[in-house]
């Protein structure tokens, strides 16, 4: 057994005891890394990690990250390293600035090791879209892991590291996590500052993060969490001590599901195991209940999404010019139009370009009532609905997906033509800024399969507090595909 | 004339804030190229607007000062369009929240009143600048995020005088409240003109052009007076105007093509999503309404009431920094504001102009001056004496009472010592006296001249011809 | 609304600066019309039109802004070292028309 298998709380509770260093640690995260089978790692920071690590020579009770390795997707500006969202139209970008997240992180004396895949700018749910080509499943490397935080999936779920950073737009960290088999988590939209985080959808996305605990995304949230003077959006509430929400009994325990997406199920071992957990969660005293969500609202789930997303980053990704940083030209160009078609063209994939093409007949004056605002008002009556959920219940449960992790034949980022509301029901969190967690539930013939909650605005802790229940009646706290092989 | 012109003007004021409008590089004029820009400014990828209060500030003072609606949720939208001096592709404006809205100005042409409404003003940012070269443009990112105010006046003005007071008026009030330095050439103040011409009488509009690129005030006139005529003869002949951008040519005198507009482009506006709703309340308002420096009709009618007439004040009006440096040698304690003014803009403003210095370069204080237009108010020196001492003044920096005192300058406004010298005279001059009684009128000019140069200029010329006339009366 | 023929979308692309291969423009195409389909959904919604339009999931009204105090701007080698093509302290480009 390796120290880097373990949980951040444990490595760190070694690290005090001096039983490892971060050296061995960092060292050992590199070696795994460069042994990496499923195209997890874009730029690497080796050699600036390695220094940092050696330079720690003890760590303190409350210095909790101190020393310890990590990986960020590479949609965060990571200053002097390259950072390219997976997007050839980026490479060679190597920012002047650091993420605010990435800042408090290494402040905290977390060491970043290096940057990891992604579908392009973030922009898809399979993590095949990216430029270096398919992220696999460390489970099963012919299927996906999901996405678009599919590199940071990977690299926590093979335990190249006990963390990452993802993000969550639609369900880019939630979802991957239950094909990983792992804690992914994303907090109220707000809570923690965007600045740094490459935008692909501003009004929906949201910091996220890997973890193989629920105690971990506890720790990474009272660090991450708070105001950030450079991001205006960012939350004035005052943060609290998440930790202070675990091994210690809930207080809020009104559970509520949706029948109607579970039904949509056909895979037995997740509907089974997901009804069983139900009744565990009953015989501890929540209360557990149907609630009828209407299916016109879940009938326009993925469409009210994809039009709001395509259109806000169809505006946002109009800086990818070629102008002031990114892919060099080829000096063909002869106009200014010229010169920006060019780099556009070469820089961005056909499927982005698609993207952007639905965002900007979704904002064109003659359709913009018609889409773009409609969807904004479902949006608004989606998030009313909730709202009434909210009444009467603390949680929504659902399970992450109907199914594991699909082979990668069978995966594409093309527009669904058909989709069912069990494939789209992780993005209510994002229309409606909830705190969202994804924690493993079980498996199915060696394949991940996770439940996701989602409560109430800012209320972080309490979903900390049932994914604990959850995570002991599970066992599978430090699930990862190391450990597994181990039970 | 058989045609009616119709005028709006769109007019974009830089703010002069310390910091952009959403970025913190500092906000300068003529620095080196690059030199004043930090990562959003170059649209690099997560990067986050943060809004500068004082740009709000600025925004609401105009708004006050043009009388309009102030809209207290402050809101953004984006305008998405691509160009090589627009880095992210879209810039951050208020299209559907502007600050201000139903707002208006009265010009005064003449002796009438003009009323000027103003649709809205809103802030948005700068784009870079770009320099055309040979075969390839550069660009300078520092002027990128500047914060700008786009004043929107309502096609109400109906002739190109109408036009050049309306510019003045704006130009004077965003000058007055200190929110731009409003140099038109220097690009701190920019005028779009619109104008389409219709038969007097009809309601219907006729074909707009857009007239761009106009560096001064006189030239917004010019290319209007040029304007109407052009398109008064394509109308007479039957022709039909297009519908273009044009550019004023100042060597030329005239307006030419620079593009013809196709339809509107398709901006495709929405709520910039990093910018949550900034609700300023009506404290802040009236904070930064309290605060404002005070506007030309404060001191319009302040001066009138200080004894300048019309003319006089529009003088002072025309800068700034004289109308500030006027009002605080008056608070000082300057005793005739029509005294001040002479002096100030008769000798302090030749001297200056002369080697083009500023009020700031003078080496006198207010306090001297005021001391010096007292002292000529008060008699202690009359106005030939008082050119000699601003002279000295202006040069040396020296206290005028020091150098009245120094050159033996007081003017002698003792009865009795100038009646000694009068009797002198003219027991010297007795066929002066006689001509004066036989009705030449110069012998009594020259009577006087003898008793200053007896004096050495000192003696106060009223009261020496005072005395002269009583001694003269003794005499008939 | 405006039909998708494959002129609107090489239209579209065009004004978002990138060009579309034979082969990508027939694909956008396949998939418009089932994209257009569900969209259709959105307008199925119970009460759609009398809603009002959402962009922030978070109702909280900001009161706070910056203070106007400029920050030491990027060092100029720093910022052009990003950039593909210069010229001494200027971003260059082939020459811009109007």
């Amino acid at each position: 057994m390796n120290y880097l298998d373990l949980t951040i709380a444990e490595i760190h509770r070694a690290l005090v005891e001096n039983k490892v260093t971060s050296l061995e640690l960092v060292k050992e995260s590199i070696a795994r890394i460069k042994n990496d089978k499923n195209n997890s790692y874009e730029a690497d920071n080796f050699e600036a990690a390695l220094k940092l690590a050696s330079e720690i020579t003890s760590v303190k009770e409350e210095e909790i990250l101190k020393g310890i390795p990590y990986v960020a997707k590479d949609n965060y500006s990571t200053k002097d390293i390259e950072t390219t969202a997976s997007s050839n139209v980026l490479n060679g970008y190597i920012p002047t600035f650091n993420a605010e997240v990435i800042d408090r992180l290494n402040k905290a004396g977390a060491i970043l090791v290096a940057k990891s895949t992604l579908d392009e700018l973030a922009m898809g749910g399979t993590g095949l879209s990216g430029h270096k080509g398919p992220t696999t499943n460390p489970y099963d490397s012919e299927r996906i892991i999901g996405g678009s935080s599919c590199g940071s999936c990977a690299a926590v779920a093979k335990c190249d590291v006990p963390f990452s950073l993802g993000s969550d737009t639609g369900d880019s960290v939630r979802k991957p996590a239950g094909y990983g088999g792992l804690v992914g988590f994303k907090p109220t939209w707000s809570r923690i500052s965007r600045f740094g985080l490459f935008p692909f959808a501003p009004s929906l996305d949201t910091i996220g993060y890997f973890t193989r605990s629920i105690e971990d995304s506890a720790i990474l949230t009272n660090i991450l969490a708070g105001q950030d003077e450079k991001d205006m959006s960012s939350s004035y509430r005052p943060v609290e001590n998440y930790l202070t929400y675990l091994n210690k009994p809930n207080t809020e325990r009104r559970i509520g599901y949706f029948k109607s997406v579970i039904d949509c199920i056909e895979d037995k071992a997740i509907v089974d195991s997901f009804y069983k957990t139900l009744d565990q969660l009953k015989a501890e005293g929540y209360t557990v209940e149907n609630y009828e969500f209407p299916e016109d609202l879940l009938n326009a789930l993925y469409s009210v999404y994809m039009v709001i997303s395509c259109s806000e980053a169809t505006s946002n990704d109009a800086n990818l010019d070629g102008i002031k940083f990114g892919i060099k030209p080829t000096g063909n160009a002869k106009t200014w139009e010229e010169y920006m078609t060019e780099a556009r063209t070469r820089g961005f994939s056909d499927l982005i370009k698609r993207r952007f093409v639905i965002g900007s007949f979704s904002l064109l004056a003659e359709n913009k009532d018609e889409l773009f605002i409609r969807a904004q008002k479902a949006r608004r009556l989606i998030v009313e609905e909730m709202e009434r959920f909210f009444k009467k219940y603390d949680y929504l449960v659902l399970p992450t997906s109907k199914r594991v992790a699909p082979l990668i034949k069978d995966s594409s980022d093309k527009w669904n033509p058909n989709p069912n509301f069990v494939d789209n029901h992780l993005g209510i969190a994002n229309l409606g800024g909830y705190p969202s967690l994804t924690l493993p539930l079980g498996y199915e013939k060696g394949l991940p399969f996770g439940i996701n909650l989602t409560g109430r605005q800012f209320e972080e802790g309490n979903l900390f507090a049932i994914g604990e229940d959850i995570e002991k009646m599970t066992g599978l706290k430090n699930a990862s595909t190391v450990t597994r092989r181990i039970k | 004339m058989n045609f009616e012109p119709v005028i709006g003007i769109e007019i974009h004021v830089e703010l002069k804030t310390k910091s952009k409008l959403f970025s913190s590089a500092p906000v300068g004029f003529g620095e080196k190229p690059n030199s004043q820009t930090v990562a959003y400014d170059l649209g690099c990828p997560g990067t986050m607007p943060v809004l500068n209060k004082q740009a709000v500030v600025y925004g609401v003072r105009v708004a006050k000062a043009l009388n309009m609606d102030i809209e207290q949720l402050v809101q953004f939208d984006r305008k998405n369009y691509f160009y090589t001096d627009l880095p992210k592709g879209y810039q951050i404006t208020q299209q559907d929240h502007p600050i201000g809205s139903h707002g208006y100005v009265n010009l005064k042409i003449g002796d009438k009143d003009k009323r000027v409404n103003i649709e809205r003003i809103h802030i948005e940012e700068d784009t870079a600048k770009q320099l055309h070269l040979g075969d390839m443009t550069l660009v300078d990112y520092n002027r990128a995020g500047t914060p700008l105010l786009e004043i929107v006046s309502e096609p109400d003005m109906r002739s190109d005088i109408e036009a050049m007071k309306y510019v003045e008026t704006i130009h004077q009030i965003v000058t007055f409240l200190n929110v731009s330095d409003g140099k038109m050439e220097e690009g701190s103040m920019r005028c779009d003109v619109n104008i389409s011409l219709r038969p007097y009488g009809t309601e219907k509009l006729g074909t707009k052009c857009e007239i761009k690129n106009l560096n001064s005030i006189a030239n917004v006139r010019a290319a209007l007076e040029y304007e109407i005529k052009r398109q008064t003869e394509m109308l007479l002949k039957g022709e039909t105007v297009g519908q273009e951008t044009r550019r004023y040519d100042e060597s030329l005198k005239k307006t030419s093509l620079m593009r013809v507009k196709t339809n509107d482009v398709d901006y495709k506006f929405f709520r910039e999503p990093n910018i949550m709703p900034v609700r300023i309340s009506d404290e802040f308002v009236k904070n930064a309404i309290d605060t404002m420096p005070k506007l030309p009709n404060q001191y319009r009618a302040e001066f009138l009431a200080d004894g300048l007439n019309d003319k006089e004040v529009e003088v002072l009006l025309g800068d700034t920094e004289f109308t500030h440096y006027f009002e605080d040698v008056l608070a000082l304690g300057c005793k005739s504001a029509k005294t001040l003014w002479n002096y100030l803009l008769g000798d302090v403003s030749a001297y200056l102009n002369k080697d083009m210095l500023k009020l700031s370069d003078l080496k006198i204080t207010k306090v001297q001056l005021k001391d010096f237009c007292n002292m000529l108010d008060e008699a202690k020196i009359n106005s030939k004496q008082a050119k000699e001492v601003i002279a000295l003044m202006l040069r040396d920096g020296a206290d005028p009472k020091k150098i009245v005192k120094d050159l033996g300058l007081e003017q002698i406004s003792d009865e009795s010592a100038i009646q000694e010298i009068v009797d002198k005279i003219l027991a010297e001059n007795e066929q002066s006296i006689q001509d004066f009684l036989g009705g030449k009128d110069r012998a009594l000019g020259y009577v006087v001249g003898q008793v200053m140069k007896a004096s050495r200029g000192k003696a106060n010329p009223a009261l020496a011809k005072k005395l002269i006339l009583a001694e003269i009366e003794k005499r008939k | 609304m405006i039909k998708i023929t494959k002129s609107v979308i090489e239209t579209s692309a065009k004004n978002l600066l990138f060009t579309l291969t034979d082969k990508e423009l027939e694909e956008t195409h396949n998939e418009f019309d089932a994209i257009l389909k569900q969209m259709s959904f959105i307008g199925s919604i119970k009460n759609i039109d009398q809603a009002e339009p959402m962009t922030f999931p978070v109702a909280d009204e900001q009161t706070i802004m910056r203070e106007d105090i400029p920050s030491t701007p990027m060092d100029v080698e720093e910022e052009l070292k990003m950039v593909p093509s210069r010229l001494g302290n200027q971003v260059r480009l082939p020459k811009v028309l109007g």
